[in-house]
Parts: structure tokens; sequence; C-alpha cells
């Protein structure tokens, strides 16, 4: 009886791990352990079995049982991890397919840029303000120092609604209307729309926009126009962009300066958007002309400040790389959409 | 304003190389903005600011240089051979101002016996260097005098002068005058002329007349030499329409003290390269003589302003370099060159300071102090919300112009742009008006995408749109929001139902929710506007069956619909689009962009679903709301999840389904509570709505 027992067991260890699924698994669980099964009809002969060889033979069937259970179990674990496996295989999609989402929607790349000016300002103390793009000779010429027959008129080319009434050539007239209404100290920028009556080309457009910026109190110094001016510019171009400063003319400042930065693109090393100079014009700027202050009503003698005017295009198009201004307003969207 | 280096050097002595010059000048305030040519052949193209008339002319440039690079001034040599003329020119001929105002100072001379004839080929040179055109020996040593010292000149044939006079005076009504480009002008009464004792021979300080210009049967030759007013200049040359080198730098500023230097000058060279003989003597008309401006500085107002510590002697030493008589430690006084206009105020004297320093020499300081005012105020804030909310609702930004054209705006069924503030002097006809409504332009962005080959366009635009208020000078300024789209928003849409991609009426609705419900607007409601209604907010743009006007708490704040059809095909755009348009002004006085915490209810919800079949005529919002006044407290939220109309639907009708939500904040509900109110709201919408309500 114990020579049928081995034989079983190799037959188990033979037959368990070829079965291919549960149902032949089964099949050979109740082939092997079944009330017909060869396991049950030894144990049934156990009577013919000596009493000194009985303990000796039932510890063997034991052992048979529990090797062929642990065989069928360890069989019916490999089985149906195949198979589960097979069903995940038949849920397989493609994921090479393109995603599917709403769209992604972006700020204009005016927007961007004006963001990142009036953060970097306002972030050094100053008040974003704005006034009104249909203004005033007053506002817009006069009360700045440029007379009515003024010659940096020329550079102003205006559309006119009234003779009194224009569409405003730059941010300064805010400068007026703020230091109206307050005392100093007075620290703003203004971000605008203004028009000039320019044909339009790559370069040029009848509206384009500006922040001017301006810093009025006691003791403010050309100093601190160019401390506060290089700040800006390492804030917007990077850390390693230098400023120079040149004696410029503009009729409400005295004196001016025009403001260069170094050219970030190739690091001074001459390139196209430096036109080989290694300094890009970005900015204008000065301290306050007295007769403007003046013309608000401040002590010319007692206060001191610094003005300075940018171009917001112009800042967008040297730090994206556009060539062309006119882009800013076809809105195509395969431009816009490159900007993030 | 072209500088011949080599010319240059004739007044200064230059040891930098061109390019260390033209930094030079950068750095010192005269923009060199091209040099043309290498070495001593260099021409370099200035920009001078409109302030700087003394630098107009060579020797004004040497005397920067001169100032910059501490090298002395050589002015040319301006004595007259004038020994050699027979009789003296006031007996020839004379001069009488009747304008004093307009023309300070007027000097003459008399060149006789000239042969005009083309000019020596190094004369020929200087002027094609310096941008003239040669014309004759004559004019030429005009020109070249001009580009020299910066004095206009203007030489007349003598003999065609009247009476042997020069009259300067206003412009009589009626006169008029062929200037020598051959164009009859009419002259107005302020413009000031050059006479002679019967009519005006030049327009004084912009041009010459042809009736005695120099010729080749010229003989004798009158030179003027004058100060004009700059203001004067300036009108009348803008009068005319026309700028020449004359009145570029008369309007800006001539040397009251030169004319008779000057026309020295020109005599010497006149007789030299003509053969004429110069007449003893000059005529000198200067019945206002123009003083120099004297100023004080003081050296602590020089540092107080710059943030420097510049010593008195190195300020005097400065101002001296630029010809300016200095004398005392603090203040200084200064006389003023009268070759500068531009020096009126101890400021002024401040920046010749500044540039001779040097900028870069100037510290760099930040200012200090904190302001309370720093940020954005609301207005701005509330506008960075408005865009920070669109573009998470995924709509791409878009600028477009405030000026457009009456065309386009009738086009979008916006008007006809006559109430618009028109401008008086437009550039072209494409933009010619400001605009009164956002819809023109963001019409347009969608029809030129579309032509680009851009179906799927999403979009907004933060802009003013302006209107004229009574008899304000100026317009009301309203901030507006646009918003337009067409086509799907989806990055990839394969596997979804294409009527759900595309934008459509709802789609632009729910965007506008959002925005309102973040602004804190408690009461939204969107009402049809009638046929007949639809001037406010310029309806006309909308499709009559798909529009509605946008009311917030009460207020109208916004428009939305569908493109009207006819818009639509003017524009080009091939499928149905949608826009809308948002006073964000209006919003502005009410916007609470803070929102208040809600406690979350514990208790659990209870679900039910109710699905009816009404008349299409019955608003989707009537029903919404009679759900809710019948449900009381109960329901928490009312969700429509369908709508339908077509087969096995009644024409005429709809079916509609809600998903209700039942809760209490206080217990837990009961089934049969639940049961019981849903009862409730069935039966009032039977009888309130006539509702057939599908049960099971």
């Amino acid at each position: 009886m114990t020579q049928k027992l081995l034989e079983l067991q190799a037959e188990a260890r033979d037959a368990v791990p070829a079965a291919n699924n549960s149902a032949d698994i089964e099949e050979l669980r109740r082939h092997f352990l079944g009330k017909k099964g060869p396991l049950t009809q030894i144990l049934r002969g156990m009577g013919n079995v000596t009493p000194e060889e009985r303990p000796i033979v039932g510890k063997i069937a034991n052992e048979t049982r529990e090797l062929i259970e642990q065989l069928l179990a360890e069989q019916t674990e490999r089985v149906s991890a195949r198979e589960s496996e097979s069903s995940f295989d038949a849920e397989r999609i493609d994921v090479t397919l393109p995603g599917r989402a709403l769209n992604v929607g972006n700020r204009h790349p005016l927007t961007i840029v004006l963001d990142e000016i009036c953060d970097i300002f306002t972030g050094l103390g100053f008040e974003i303000v704005e006034g009104p793009e249909v203004e005033t000779d007053w506002y817009n010429f006069v009360a700045l120092n440029i007379p009515p027959d003024h010659p940096a008129r020329d550079d102003h080319a205006s559309f006119y609604i009234t003779d009194d009434v224009l569409l405003r050539t730059e941010t300064s007239a805010v400068q007026i209307r703020t230091m109206e209404q307050r005392q100093p100290p007075v620290r703003i920028i203004a971000p605008g729309r203004v028009y000039r009556r320019d044909a339009v080309d790559r370069t040029h457009c009848h509206t384009f926009h500006q922040v001017e910026g301006l810093l009025v109190d006691e003791h403010v110094t050309f100093a601190d126009l160019k401390g506060t001016l290089d700040v800006f510019a390492k804030r917007m171009f990077g850390e390693r962009v230098r400023t120079t400063f040149r004696p410029h003319y503009f009729p409400f400042t005295e004196p001016s300066a025009e403001v260069d930065i170094s050219c970030f693109l190739c690091d001074q090393k001459g390139c196209g958007v430096c036109k080989g100079s290694g300094w890009i014009e970005v900015l204008g700027s000065g301290m306050v002309h007295p007769k403007v202050l003046e013309n608000v009503g401040y002590d010319s003698e007692k206060y001191s400040g610094f003005a300075f005017g940018m171009g917001v295009e112009r800042l967008a198009m040297l730090k994206f790389g556009i060539d062309d201004i006119r882009l800013f307003y076809e809105n195509d969207l395969r431009f816009l959409r490159q900007f993030r | 304003m072209r500088v011949p280096v080599n010319w240059l050097k004739e007044y200064v002595k230059i040891d930098e190389t061109v390019e260390e010059l033209a930094h030079l000048l950068n750095m010192g305030g005269l923009g060199v903005e091209e040099i043309r040519g290498e070495g001593d052949d260099a021409v370099l193209v200035l920009e001078v600011t409109s302030n700087r008339g003394d630098c107009l002319s060579i020797v004004g440039v040497a005397r920067e240089v001169a100032a910059l690079t501490g090298q002395e001034l050589k002015y040319p040599s301006c004595e007259v051979p004038e020994e050699w003329g027979p009789g003296s020119v006031t007996e020839r001929a004379s001069v009488e101002i009747l304008d004093p105002d307009l023309c300070p100072r007027y000097a003459a001379r008399l060149i006789t016996g000239v042969r005009v004839a083309e000019s020596p080929d190094w004369l020929k040179a200087r002027l094609e260097a310096g941008g003239l055109r040669p014309i004759n020996n004559i004019v030429d040593v005009t020109n070249y005098v001009l580009l020299e010292l910066g004095q206009p000149l203007h030489a007349f044939d003598f003999a065609t002068l009247q009476g042997e006079k020069i009259v300067v005076r206003r412009a009589r009504a009626g006169e008029t005058l062929i200037t020598i480009d051959g164009l009859e002008r009419d002259l107005a009464e302020e413009m000031l002329v050059i006479a002679d004792a019967e009519r005006p021979v030049a327009i004084a300080g912009v041009m010459g007349g042809l009736a005695t210009e120099v010729t080749d049967q010229t003989v004798d030759i009158l030179l003027e030499s004058a100060h004009f007013n700059p203001t004067s200049v300036r009108r009348t040359r803008t009068k005319i329409g026309m700028s020449t080198e004359a009145s570029y730098r008369f309007e800006r500023w001539v040397d009251p003290s030169g004319p008779v230097r000057t026309a020295n000058r020109a005599a010497q060279l006149m007789s030299e390269v003509s053969g004429g003989s110069v007449l003893p003597g000059v005529i000198d008309i200067y019945p206002k003589e123009i003083k120099p401006v004297k100023l004080f500085l003081r050296p602590s107002f020089v540092n107080d302003r710059l943030g420097t510590n510049i010593a008195s002697k190195d300020v005097q030493e400065m101002l001296r370099s630029l010809e300016f008589a200095v004398s005392g430690e603090d203040p200084i006084e200064c006389v003023v060159p009268t070759t500068r206009n531009d020096i009126l105020i101890e400021t002024d004297l401040v920046e010749e300071v500044a540039r001779l320093f040097g900028y870069d020499n100037i510290p760099t300081t930040i200012p200090s102090g904190v302001s309370h005012q720093a940020g954005e105020g609301p207005r701005k804030r509330l506008e960075r919300r408005a865009r920070e909310l669109m573009v998470r609702c995924g709509l791409q930004e878009v600028w477009t112009f405030s000026l457009t054209r009456p065309a386009a705006m009738e086009s979008a069924g916006v008007g006809n742009g006559a109430a618009a503030l028109q401008l008086r002097n437009p550039l072209t006809e494409d933009y010619t008006l400001l605009r009164t409504s956002m819809i023109p332009g963001i019409v347009e962005v969608l029809s030129n995408n579309a032509k680009v080959g851009n179906a799927d366009v999403h979009i907004f635009e933060i802009g003013k749109i302006y209107l004229p208020k009574g008899d304000d000078k100026l317009p009301e300024e309203r901030n507006m929001l646009a918003v337009a789209a067409m086509g799907s928003n989806w990055s990839g849409s394969w596997g979804l139902d294409r009527t759900t991609v595309q934008a459509d009426f709802y789609a632009l609705k729910g965007i506008l929710t959002h925005l309102l419900e973040d602004f804190g607007v408690k009461e939204i409601g969107y009402r049809p506007v009638a046929e007949g209604n639809e001037e406010r907010g310029s309806a006309k743009s909308l499709h009559p069956g798909r529009r509605a006007e946008v009311i917030a708490d009460g207020i109208p704040v916004a428009i939305l619909g569908e493109i009207h059809p006819m818009v639509a095909d003017t524009f080009d755009l091939a499928g149905r689009a949608y826009l809308a348009t948002l006073n964000l002004d209006a919003l502005s006085a009410t916007a609470c962009l803070t929102h208040r915490y809600q406690s979350l209810l514990r208790y659990p919800a209870i679900d039910r679903d109710i699905s009816m079949i009404l008349r299409v005529e019955v608003a989707a919002e009537i029903i919404g709301d009679l759900i809710r006044e019948t449900g009381g407290d109960l329901v928490e939220s009312v969700t429509l999840f369908d709508v339908y109309q077509g087969n096995n639907i009644e024409v005429g009708k709809r079916s509609l389904a809600y998903s209700l939500n039942f809760r209490s904040p206080d217990r837990t509900l009961t089934d049969e509570e639940v049961d019981g109110c849903l009862a409730h709201i069935k039966d009032a919408l039977r009888e309130k709505l006539g509702a057939a309500i599908r049960e099971g």
C-alpha cells in the first residue's frame, strides 16, 4: 500500500502542474481526492493492514493528501493569475492615442509682459494708476512742458478729435492727473494704450502701449532713477543684464536719459537684435522737469522726482523674439497660443 | 544731421577713432544713429534732439566734441576781402524790419560781378557728404555755411529786387508767392515774408521766391543772414506744409549773435568761388537785441539732484568748456552763450554738468520709503480677476484696436458710427473713429482666424469702449469684456459626440455665469431680447431667437447670443458663432471677490429624479423655480440632466429630467418625508405648468 501511495504522489506531481485551466484542476481534484478516487480507495483498504503497519501507512496517506491539496492550490493560483492576465489583455488600450481636454486659455503676450512689468514695480512699492486715453491738449502736452508750437510735437504725431482733444500720445499725461490729486510722496506706474499718427509697418503702429513711472519725494536723485531702472532691467531680462544711461531730450524731464540694457541675447558679443552694438535701447527717463512739478502746484525746490516710460510692445518683441509688431493685433491663434 | 569726420577735424583735434568718437558723442547727448564709411572718410549720422539747435552744424558738433575731449575749438575764418569792391553796401541797398518780434535781426551783404557756374569739386564734395545736392556756386556757398555754422542764408538776384530794397514784414491779405520749387503759395497774414519795395520775394526762414532766385544770368547778389522767431517759422512752415533745411534750423534756434559773422563767411567764400567782389560794409538791422541769459547755479543743488559729490571748481570747469562765462564759487554765476536757447533755469545747468560728468559716473542707489498705496486698485484687480477666470475657462485672450471704421460697425450690426468720436485727421480709411462696441473687433478676430484656417476659436478681450458724454469734453471710457466662440475648444475630441464639443449659446452662458458668480452676483437672470428691443446693448448683432440680456442683481450688464446669420455671413464665418459683451464697470461697484465659507452639511442626502413632458414654451427657469419653491428648505439642489425633443414626444412639447437632492442641516431625512415632498412637487408641476410626469 505504501508503494501505491508513493506512486499516487508521483502521478499527482506530474498531472497537476500540467493542468491549464481551472476546469482541468477541478477534474484532477475529483480524480485524486473524490469519493471514487485512488486515495479514498486506499484508505478504505486500511482494514487489511497489520496493526503494526497501520500508523505508518496512515501517516503516508495523510502526507499524500496534503501534497495533492497543496499541488492543486498552487496550480489554481498559477492558473487564475494567468486567466486574469488574459482578461486585462483583452482590455488593453492604445496609450498613444491623443489626449482629450479642454484647451488651456492663455493671456495675450502683451498682457503677459504688462503683468510682469506691473508686478516688478508694485513689488518695489509703486501703485498702479490709470488715466483716460482721450485727453486734452493740456494734459498731453502743455502741462508736460510741451507748449503749442514746440518742435517736440513733431515726435508726437497725434490723432485729434477737436482742436483741444486728442488721443493721448503717451501715458505721461497720467502723471499730471495723479499729482494734481495728491501731495508727495508719489510713486506710481501708469500702464495704458497710446496712439500716434504713424503709418503701420513692422516696427510701428498707430496704437501701442506704454508704462509710465513716476516717483516724487524730497531729495529724489538721478542716482535713485538709475538704481530703480537697473533693478527693473535685471528682473525683466535677467540678473546678468547691465544698464547704461545716455543723455537725451524729453521736454518733461531734465536731465533726461535714454536707458540701454546690455544685450541679453548675445551677451554683448553682437547680434541682429542689438545691431552689433551690444546694447539695446529700452526706456526713456529723467528727472521730472521743475515746470511740470510747478504745473501741478508742487514746490520744485523742496520736491524732486524721476519719471520713465517704456513701450510694452517693444519689450515684448525683445523678450519673445517677435519681429513684427502687427502680429500682436492680428490675433492669429497660431501666434497667440505660443505664449503661456 | 550728417557730420563728415574730416570736416569736423578742421575745427577740433580728434585723437579718438571714429568708434570712440561716436561713443563719446552718444554718452554726451548727441545720439549717433549710424556710422557710414570708415576713418576720416566716415560720416556720422546724428540724431539731434529738438532742444539742441546749436548742434545742427559742423562747428556746433565740434564745440561739443571739444567740451567732451578737452580740446580747443578753432572757428573758421570770417574775414572778408571787401576792400576790392566799389562803393558801399548802404549806398546800394536798404533793409527795413517792420515786425521786429518775428525778425529781431537782419544782416545783408552785396557781392557784385559774380559768375554763376558749377561749384569747384571740394565744395560739391562737402555738400554731398553733408547730404545736400549741389546747384551752383552761389547757392552752394549758402548751403555750405548753413552746414558749417548752422546759419541758413539766402542769396537774392539783386537785379530782380524792386527798389533795391528789402522789407521784412507780414504778408498782406491775398498775396501769393511762387517759391523756388515752382509752386504758387497762398500767404496768410500771420506769415512773415521778405519783400522788396513791391511784393513778397521769400517766405522768411522757409523758402525763397522763384522770381528773385539766382540764375545763370545773375551778376549781383544780395546775401541775407537773419534771425527769425522760431515759433513764427514753425507756424508758417506747418501751414504751408513743408519743412526745409532753413526752417528746420530756424524753428529750433539759430544763434542771434551770428548773422554778421556768417554773412562775412559766405561773402568770403562767394568771392573765392565766383570771382565776385564784396562791397564794403554790412547792413545789420538789430532792433531787438537778444541778450544772453544769466543764471546762478548752486553746487549743492547739482549734487542734491544728481546724488553726486562734485566740487564747485569742477562744475565751473565743465561749464567753461561749453563756452559759458562763469564766475563765483557758490552760487556760480553763469552767462549762457546765445548759441543755446535750451538753458533757461538752474536745472538746465544741472543737465549740462550731468552729461559732462558722465551719466555712467553717477552712482546707483535705491530710493527709500514704503508706500501705503502700493499695488493695484479695485478696478484693476477686478479686471485681473475677470481675465484669470476667462483663462481658467479655456479662452484665449486677444487685443484689438480701439480705432475702427463705420463699415465694420455697420457689418457687425452696431450702428453706423455716427454717434462715435471721429478722428479729425485719420491716417487711413480703416481707422477713423473710436469704437462704441467691442463686437466688430472681436468678430473680426473670428473672421481673420477663419481665413487662415483656424476654425476653432474661443477668445475674450478686455478693453475700452468710448462713449461721447453730452457736453463733456472727454468721453466715458467704459471697461468691457467681450467673449466670442466658434467650433470646438477641445484639444482632442475623437470619440466625443460632435454636438457636445461645438460652441453654443449654453457654453458661453456657462462661462458668463461662472464670471458673475465669481464677482459675487447673487441673482443672475437671462432674458430673451424681444424684437424691437434690440437697441439695448447692440443686440442687433445677434440672432433674434437666440439672444439674451443678462441681468445681475437687477442691473443689465451683458448681452449674449448667437451671431446674427447675416453678420456671420458678412464676416465669412462658416458655421454658427457666439458672442457676449459685458460691462465690467457696471459690476465693479457691487463686485465682491471674497467668498465666505459655507459649512458642509453632514447628514446624508437623498436623491430623487423627476422626468416630465411639457410644452416647449414653459421656460426651464420657471420649472426650476417652482421645484425649489415647492420643495422648500429640504431641497438642497435641483439639477437638470436631460432635455429631449423629437421622436416619441408630441410636437410642441419636450421632455425634461431633473435630479433633486434632498437634505436637512439638522437631521437624517426619512424616505417617507422625501417622498411626501416629492409628491407635492409633482402635483405643483402638474397643476401649475401642465406637466405630464413620467412615473416608474
